[in-house]
């Protein structure tokens, strides 16, 4: 017998003899016996095939459950925002308060700290609505993706399917080691992801999130956006270069391309929305597609024939490659590029960098709703109950899922056939469509 | 440009559109489809019935033949027979270990062993995970539990793994 | 009050900037200040109240050049290149050139200051200043818009056709020959070259 085969220990002594000499025939007998109970975890015993679940999922408890928590989820909401009602107004009311307040406690001072404090408090609230847009974005993409590849996600932190699993990952990101490689350029690599958030902060200044409820009613707003959100191209490149690492600058270099190609049919395709609406301003945009035809179509930019769906798409697809997204996401390419230009990030540089994306992600959201979905308008007149902000953050919402359905649907672009698709379909077709708008111009 | 190639230009944009909202269908579809995977350390699936799990062992049945010796393609399958008080080997097990660290499932031991029920068999146990390479060495001798116990070499004790974990309590199947 | 800080904070940074430009031997340090002066020079347009000004200048001068210098840089130069002498040979004509500039600059600082110091910051219009540029534009300069669009559509056809090679005169628009076939036996498409059966004797 190969001794060496087994490390087991070489045999105790051995067993009484008088147990061997009587071998119990009984024992042969052996029934179904219990040698470990598991301790933690309910047993699926009778799972079924996918294929056979799929068949009939209303026969299953928990998906009639689920569909049952989700319309609650819908039905609160809608609760909520009936119950809050537009606070655009009190907001108003509690600035001119404020500003009588600030005037008649500090007589001597001049008007403009009290209007800088106020605009401070104000941009407190954008820097809020990016960051928790981050939170919720994250977790959500992670939920979709997770369910479209029938998966179920981060399940755990939080206690509800994983609500606060951006929060852990928060922490995560603040107490990680900030390692950075050594041959980098010191200033550079610390400046770019500042460079990359700072115009996302800047960017959300005249969106209007409702009725009256712009941060700054910008009377050149379309414009501002697109200048302010061009600006984080440059972090971007920076943060490609200053890595010193040859994936991080191809990273760079393909968004720089990327981004500055797609900025133009983006902005051409926006033109007919500003002519149709006469203004570069985002309210007035808004303002612009109030009411209804026959008391039912909503006047949105999207339901104007031809000029409007060429517009909605134009503007779709290329927000989705000015936001570095699948399928036009070549700059951080993980298959190619390692991450691209944020491979040589971590800690909190890297959750800049994330939190900029999602950001983004919310601001083209935004920009669509703004643009071509009335905003705060309601989809029918009876629907006006709800307040504005409640219509603009379902719209934005609904268009954020689209983004992250297009991400978890579609291949990537090749980077020649991502500029092929910009310089020679989207742009002439942006062109296009300034001359289907003309017609609507003398209607 | 002639006519039929800007019809053509115009078919190929419709495909391409078309063939982007497939996709998307697809994979709206498969979100609202219930997940396949279970939510694992707290639902647990039962694998199917001819999974080759963790091996237990029955020094009771065991008769000690070597067969399951013999059979092991990967040498990890150690037994002694009892002896009489004279030195003569008896059908009886005296000492019998499985080193998992090398075992790879192949249930070639099962389909030697002569014994009716099996008296080395596999389990559906998925889940021997173990925290040290002295508890991969599982040894049984008489009265010992079916998953065996392992030499912990800090107080030179036989004990049993506590932290595994089965999945189901033993089979019928043997 | 605070207008005037703004001005002089705004303008520091953009002198700053600008001097930087040119004297930092490193040239992604140089784009990138090109960028800085230039966003300044926005924050000026807005501060006189040229919103548009402002937004066509972060727009384009930001968001379009400085980008571009950034990605000529990164592609022409390792990184030892970066940081060459900015200084060339022509140390002659250039310093003519510069007091060329600088009386030029001078008499129109002077001219300023001889009619008027508080100039009209907006333009005439109905207070909109997008709204007044529009109306000049199409109005009383649309000739001078239209030649300047000539101008750009003809760099334009230059750029494409500098890019496409001027030897080449096939059919721009001619759809590009599917490429021949690959034989049966070996897929010279990619150039492999299909490897010789081993001879059976």
């Amino acid at each position: 017998m190969a001794e060496a085969t087994t490390a087991a220990p070489s045999p105790a002594p051995a067993p009484k003899p008088a147990n061997v000499t009587s071998p119990e025939k009984a024992v042969l007998s052996v029934t179904r016996q219990v040698f470990m109970t598991h301790t933690q975890g309910t047993l699926l015993a009778n799972r079924q095939w996918p294929t056979d679940m799929w068949r009939n999922v209303w026969d299953s408890f928990s998906y009639r459950r689920g569909a049952m928590v989700l319309g609650a989820i819908i039905v609160g909401l809608t609760a909520f925002g009936f119950l809050v009602g537009e606070f655009g107004e009190t907001i108003q009311f509690f600035h001119r308060n404020y500003l009588l307040w600030a005037a008649s406690e500090f007589p001597v001072m001049p008007s403009w700290p009290a209007e800088a404090l106020w605009i401070l408090v104000k941009g407190v609230i954008v820097l809020h609505i990016i960051l928790i847009n981050g939170l919720f974005l994250v977790w959500w993409e992670r939920k979709i993706s997770a369910h479209m590849q029938s998966r179920l996600g981060p399940i755990f932190v939080g206690g509800w399917h994983g609500w606060l699993q951006t929060l852990a990952d928060g922490i995560k990101l603040l107490l990680k080691e900030d390692a950075a490689p050594s041959d980098r350029d010191h200033f550079l690599h610390a400046l770019a992801p500042a460079l990359v958030f700072v115009p996302i902060l800047l960017c959300f200044a005249p969106v209007p999130f409702g009725r009256e409820l712009a941060a700054a009613n910008l009377d050149i707003g379309v414009l501002y956006v697109f200048a302010c959100s061009g600006i984080s191209v440059l972090g971007i490149v920076l943060a490609g270069w200053a890595s010193a690492n040859k994936y991080s600058l191809l990273g760079g270099l393909r968004s720089a391309a990327q981004l500055v190609s797609y900025e133009l049919p983006r902005a051409f395709s926006i033109a007919p929305v500003v002519a149709l609406a006469g203004s570069l301003s985002l309210t007035k945009v808004v303002a612009a597609q109030e009411g209804y035809w026959f008391g039912v179509i909503p006047k949105w930019f999207i339901f104007y024939p031809v000029v409007g769906q060429i517009s909605f798409i134009i503007f779709l697809i290329a927000s989705v490659a000015e936001t570095n997204r699948v399928p036009f996401d070549i700059p951080e390419a993980e298959s190619e590029l390692v991450a691209g230009f944020h491979t040589e990030y971590s800690g909190m540089k890297f959750a800049l960098f994330f939190l900029t994306e999602y950001g983004y992600v919310f601001l083209a959201s935004a920009l669509l709703s703004t643009f071509f979905m009335g905003g705060g308008a309601a989809p029918l007149p009876f629907l006006s109950v709800l307040p504005s902000w409640f219509w603009f953050v379902g719209k934005t919402m609904f268009f954020a899922f689209c983004f992250l359905w297009f991400r978890w649907t579609f291949p990537r672009f090749r980077v020649d056939r991502l500029m092929d698709f910009n310089w020679k379909f989207l742009l002439p077709w942006s062109f296009a469509n300034l001359l289907f708008v003309a017609p609507y111009l003398y209607l | 440009m002639s006519s039929s190639n800007a019809v053509g230009y115009l078919a190929g944009i419709y495909q391409g559109f078309s063939g982007t909202i497939k996709g998307l269908m697809v994979t709206l579809r498969y979100l609202f489809k219930p997940s396949i995977t279970v939510n694992y350390p707290v639902a647990k699936l039962k694998p199917y019935d001819r999974f080759r799990g963790a091996l237990l062992f029955d020094a009771v049945t065991c008769i000690g033949c070597n067969l399951c010796v013999k059979a092991c393609p990967s040498d990890c399958i150690d037994l002694q027979n009892m002896t009489t008080p004279e030195g003569k080997k008896i059908a009886k097990v005296s000492w019998y270990s499985i080193d998992f660290g090398k075992c790879n499932y192949c249930k070639l031991c099962e389909e030697a062993c002569p014994t009716k029920p099996k008296s080395v068999w596999h389990s559906l146990d998925y889940e021997n995970v173990f925290f040290s390479r002295h508890e991969m060495v599982r040894a049984w001798q008489q009265g010992d539990p079916w998953c065996g116990t392992y030499f912990d070499p800090a107080d030179k004790k036989y004990r049993v793994s506590q932290e595994q974990i089965p999945i189901e309590e033993i089979p019928a199947r043997r | 009050m605070l207008t005037t800080v703004l001005f002089f904070v705004l303008s520091g940074f953009a002198l700053a900037a600008a001097l930087g430009v040119v004297l930092v031997r490193n040239t992604v340090y140089a784009a990138l200040l090109l960028g800085g002066c230039l966003s300044m020079v926005g924050g000026l347009y807005a501060l006189m109240g040229a919103d548009f000004l402002f937004a066509a200048q972060i727009l384009i001068y930001v968001g379009a050049i400085a980008i571009l210098f950034l990605f000529v840089v990164l592609l022409a130069g390792r990184r030892a290149e970066l940081s060459e002498i900015p200084f060339n040979d022509l140390v002659l004509p250039a310093s003519a050139a510069a007091v060329v500039a600088a009386m030029l600059l001078a008499g129109i600082v002077l001219q300023i200051n001889g009619i008027s110091s508080d100039l009209p910051v907006k333009p005439a219009g109905n207070g909109l200043t997008t709204a007044g540029i529009g109306q000049l534009l199409l109005g009383p300069h649309a000739l001078g818009m239209e030649i300047l669009g000539i101008v750009l559509l003809v760099a334009l056809v230059g750029a494409s056709l500098l890019a496409r090679g001027l030897g080449e005169s096939e059919d721009p628009m001619a759809p590009v020959p599917a490429p021949a076939m690959p034989e049966a036996n070996g897929d010279l498409a990619h150039g492999i070259v299909p490897a010789k059966e081993p001879q059976q004797v």
